[in-house]
């Protein structure tokens, strides 16, 4: 038990921060996209803001 | 004329105490669906696929038999799940994550529940395979829980799947008393003004999908079927060429793999592998990862409140768990009930969106620190 305890704490250790990372980097994404590519600067007209 | 007889009777003659139990069970499941409204469509097709599978010598499941195969096909090779992702992925709009990254936080802290119930369950003393399959209740999403269990703990996957979808349910109960426990009448007074924009470019939209796929298929590589299936069908809801496959993502497709899923998922509940203790334990900590999956999104949103000048309701953090949109329409509907002018939906509901892709992340990183620290 102390074995699966033990890599529990580890999967919690080391799967916590990497997940809030991602998440950040995904964050990061959408700022980037929003910026680069506003909101009128296309032409196609598609199916804007739909 | 006796053994005719007898075989005739066959079916009588085996009937146990477990068969009567597991039939109680698929009644109660279609009562509760038909009756109550809980999940029909999936609730159904269970129900019914525990009554078939727990009739004495069932022609239902066996070697090369119907439900057997749809276990063996759909599931175990994890597609029935990833299917459904597409449509889920044609059902989301993503934009209110684009116009407010922010509340992915939110949804992040939803998935706290996910590594404390993993730890519960190992205290518990559940194999580390099944303590990780049950942590992923967290997320209150089925098919994360259906394709991570797929992976690797298939023996608990009947009741994995029956706890994901009845606590889903049970959100508008499981979801109030954490919150109320959890905050000030002040707080869950606290009102938002939801300005609605800026607009999303159709470009940001198209490109969002994509990007997600190759940032998380590249830290965790095993689970781009998971990731990219979901981005493909956001992808084909977003690209405005592709209506009809859009379409059929968000209905004949998702509703056909339900279906198969349900039946499959109620064919493997036979009496010898689902009436044990274990099953108990399954339920009691899907329960627990509930409350904890609500409980963190709350405690990060007051902890969000201290460091902003704009104060946020802390109760749209509960709504960072998966359960789309029962968890955010239960939040605006507690914050209508303790102020008649605060009107939270918007803000909820982006939050479980994020929720919603939050969570398929989650599932993505235990994956991948799984396989970094247990090497499976």
């Amino acid at each position: 038990m102390a074995d699966t305890l033990g890599k529990a704490l580890q999967i919690a250790a080391v799967g916590l921060p990497v997940m809030i990372g991602v998440i950040g980097l995904f964050i990061l994404v959408a700022r980037a996209l929003v910026v680069l590519f506003p909101h009128g600067g296309e032409t196609n007209g598609g199916n804007e803001g739909s | 004329m006796s053994a005719t007889l007898e075989g005739l009777l066959a079916g009588i003659i085996e009937l146990n105490w477990r068969h009567g139990a597991m039939w109680a069970i698929g009644f109660t499941l279609i009562y509760l669906a038909v009756r109550k409204g809980y999940e029909p469509l999936l609730l159904i097709p269970i129900g019914f696929g525990a009554i078939m599978a727990n009739i004495p010598l069932s022609g239902a499941i066996g070697e090369a038999v119907p439900l057997t195969l749809l276990l063996r096909v759909g599931v175990w090779t994890e597609l029935f799940p990833i299917l459904i992702f597409v449509g889920v992925g044609a059902m989301c709009d993503f934009s209110p994550l684009l116009r407010n990254p922010e509340v992915m936080l939110l949804g992040a802290a939803g998935q706290i529940g996910i590594f404390l119930t993993i730890i519960a369950a190992s205290l518990l003393r559940f194999p580390l395979t099944q303590a990780v399959a049950i942590g992923i209740l967290g997320t209150a999403d089925g098919p994360t829980t259906i394709y991570v269990a797929s992976l690797y703990a298939p023996e608990i996957l009947a009741p994995l799947a029956l706890a994901a979808y009845s606590y889903m349910a049970l959100t508008p109960l499981i979801m109030p008393p954490v919150i109320r426990l959890l905050t000030t009448p002040d707080e869950r007074r606290i009102r938002m003004v939801y300005s609605g924009s800026p607009e999303v470019s159709r470009t940001a939209r198209l490109l969002f999908p994509l990007c997600v796929m190759m940032v998380a298929g590249l830290i965790a590589p095993v689970a781009v079927p998971l990731v990219g299936f979901l981005m493909l069908g956001n992808f084909l809801r977003e690209c405005g060429v592709a209506e009809r496959l859009s379409h059929s993502a968000q209905n004949e497709l998702i509703n056909v793999v339900t279906l198969l899923l349900g039946l499959t998922i109620g064919g493997s509940m036979t009496g010898e592998t689902f009436l044990r203790w274990s099953t108990l334990g399954v339920m009691a900590l899907g329960l627990a990862a509930m409350v904890l999956a609500t409980a963190g999104g709350i405690v990060i949103a007051k902890l969000l409140n201290a460091l902003r000048r704009e104060k946020i309701n802390p109760m749209i953090g509960a709504a960072g768990i998966s359960a789309f949109p029962m968890a955010g329409r239960v939040v605006a509907k507690m914050a209508f009930a303790e102020d008649r002018q605060n009107y939270l939906l918007m803000h909820a509901v982006a939050v479980n969106i994020s929720g919603q892709l939050c969570s398929i992340v989650a599932g993505v990183v235990v994956i991948a620190v799984i396989k970094a620290i247990v090497g499976f």
